[in-house]
């Protein structure tokens, strides 16, 4: 492995693509900060708030790893920071998934102890014995399957996350599941996304037993996942499975009191950041406020989703890969996410004083159809006041 | 969106394990649709549709909630005010069948008991089935509630759990002579007698395939 990540790939593409005048330069000023040998992120920060260009291939996976503190600011380093994560998620998929069962049990040592053959020759499949490695195969196979159930159905308005990927499968699993069950009867052994969603998710949850994998985590992987492996650069193919992982967790530390239920009733919450929104909706727009009130819409019937899992439900997946560029331009993300909510629900403001529970119900639920440029506009306004 | 005149409006939720199929029945109810995979849902969903039981039109407000357990603690803001609920099991998880309990229990402690209840074991298109027709309706008897199993894929007996409840909704409504407003709900959490029905929306005749 010589270079894991070369900006000359994005160069090469600029000099050899169609690009409109606007477009390129705004690229161009993205090279410019990138290509020094220590980046100023603050910088960075200012350019990706107003939106990534599409138009080549790795830049925006390269600018959020930047924005995420994955990748140093001093590009030297990223090579080796490439590389020392790649080793590190293959030790924790062979450790964490690599059946220990299979190991174990099969691979007998000849210099193991006495007393570690015994307790094995004691185990069996209905051991409830914390030690039994039996049991903790079936623990981890509940873990599987949960993720799994929600994977496989990860963005399904795309059909990318149920299709072949061609990151190599390297870790077997051995896991009976549901669908695991379904794809042998129907003989597909392809190796799809979504598996890699799966593993990723479940070496999270062992790793993070307190918070365990809970239901749209998924979500807040799968727009990190999508646009590494979408830079198709066959040396990048190498690490997305493990910056993705690395990244997740990063964004993780930011989005996890969200999903903690023993965080519910503190300041930290769920419950106290929907609060929160409520809040500011009081003060920057007390008309609307008045009216929800009214009306009984309280703010976790709309707002959960939208804070939880950082806007990606509420807007098909380009849409939030632009709300991203600024969102991960952010220091207090969690704060700022409450501006961009706060925006959605002011671009809405016509719809939210009708006199009727179900139509604003209706529309809080649908607010996919709002251009999020107007959104970024809006909350820009907003929140430099603050 | 309105959907025109009704002579009830009543809150129904859905509840039981992930993956049971609860978004499937509720959009192969309300918009004929069917996907194999929806997304998770997380929190809360939201949907409208108008019931006709015999001459009477009950506007359902269906809430479609998160199955996984970690929510159960918030989506219980939610119990407040229903009228009617679903409780559904998936007939090729074993677990989910095991849980309903569970979900009855949960539910019992934050609603009153006026409230109408319908057990129902999705995914009747399978081949694996994992829980006995028999199962389903001793468990059903043993709290007193009609039991269908149903196919949210093949839309087989989707209608039937929403006339089923229906009925049940308007024996009740009708006994206790209640006329349930969204206003009666809001301010109180229960279901009170509405004198003043509020349903200003001109009535009309074409609204019952909305």
């Amino acid at each position: 492995m010589d270079s894991l990540f070369s900006l000359e790939y994005l160069i090469q593409q600029l000099n050899t693509k169609p690009i409109a005048g606007n477009t390129r330069s705004s690229i161009e000023k993205f090279l410019e900060i990138l290509d020094k040998p220590k980046i100023n992120l603050n910088e960075l920060k200012k350019l990706s708030n107003q939106g990534v260009p599409d138009d080549i291939k790795g830049l925006r996976s390269l600018v959020w790893k930047l924005l995420l503190g994955y990748l140093p600011t001093d590009r030297t380093k990223w090579n080796s920071t490439i590389k020392t994560n790649i080793e590190i998620y293959e030790q924790f998929c062979n450790d964490l998934i690599k059946s220990k069962l299979q190991k174990q049990m099969t691979e007998s040592n000849e210099y193991e102890d006495q007393e570690i053959q015994q307790s094995k020759k004691q185990d069996h499949p209905l051991s409830k014995s914390l030690q039994s490695i039996w049991k903790s195969f079936f623990d981890d196979q509940v873990i599987w399957e949960e993720v799994e159930k929600d994977t496989v159905r990860t963005r399904a308005e795309l059909s990318f996350f149920v299709s072949p990927t061609q990151i190599p499968n390297k870790y077997p699993v051995y896991f009976r599941t549901q669908c695991r069950r379904e794809r042998r009867l129907a003989k597909d052994y392809e190796h799809r996304h979504y598996d890699v969603l799966t593993r990723i998710l479940f070496i999270y949850a062992k790793l993070n037993p307190a918070i365990r994998y809970v239901q749209g985590m998924n979500e807040l992987l799968a727009p990190l996942y999508y646009v590494f492996y979408s830079d198709t650069n066959e040396l990048f193919l190498q690490s997305v499975e493990s910056d993705a992982f690395f990244c997740f967790t990063i964004l993780m530390s930011d989005a996890k009191d969200s999903f903690l239920r023993a965080l519910d009733d503190s300041q930290d919450g769920i419950k106290s950041k929907m609060n929160n929104l409520n809040t500011l909706l009081r003060i920057h727009e007390i008309e609307i406020w008045d009216n929800l009130q009214k009306q009984g819409i309280h703010p976790q019937f709309y707002s959960l989703r939208w804070i939880m899992l950082y806007l990606t439900q509420e807007f098909e997946l380009h849409s939030v890969f632009i709300l991203w560029d600024s969102l991960l331009s952010h220091s207090n993300k969690n704060e700022y996410l409450l501006f961009l909510c706060l925006s959605i629900i002011k671009e809405l403001k016509p719809s939210l004083l009708q006199d009727d529970f179900t139509d604003i119900m209706e529309g809080l639920q649908q607010v996919g159809k709002i251009q999020v440029e107007k959104i970024l506009q809006i909350a820009s306004q907003i929140y430099q006041h603050n | 969106m309105s959907l025109g005149y009704y002579d009830w409006l009543v809150k129904v939720i859905v509840l039981g394990d992930s993956g049971v199929g609860k978004t499937n029945i509720l959009t192969q109810f309300c918009d004929s649709k069917f996907s194999q995979n929806y997304t998770a849902t997380i929190g809360v969903d939201f949907k409208i549709k108008i019931l006709n039981i015999q001459d009477k039109k009950i506007k359902l407000q269906i809430w479609d909630t998160a199955g996984q357990e970690r929510f159960r603690n918030i989506t219980q803001t939610y119990y407040k005010g229903a009228f009617g609920i679903i409780f559904v099991y998936s007939l090729i998880d074993r677990n989910s069948f095991n849980n309903v309990e569970g979900w009855i229990k949960s539910i019992l402690e934050s609603t009153t008991d006026e409230v109408c209840s319908i057990l129902v074991g999705n995914k009747l298109d399978s081949q694996d089935r994992r829980v006995q027709t028999a199962e389903g309706e001793k468990l059903a008897q043993k709290y007193n509630m009609p039991f269908l199993e149903t196919s949210a894929l093949e839309n087989k007996n989707i209608q039937d759990i929403f006339d089923r409840l229906g009925q049940n909704l308007k024996i009740r409504l009708e006994n206790e002579g209640q006329k349930v407003s969204n206003n009666t709900q809001r301010q109180s959490g229960q279901f009170k007698l509405n004198q003043e029905a509020n349903q200003t929306e001109q009535p009309t005749s074409s609204c019952n395939s909305c």
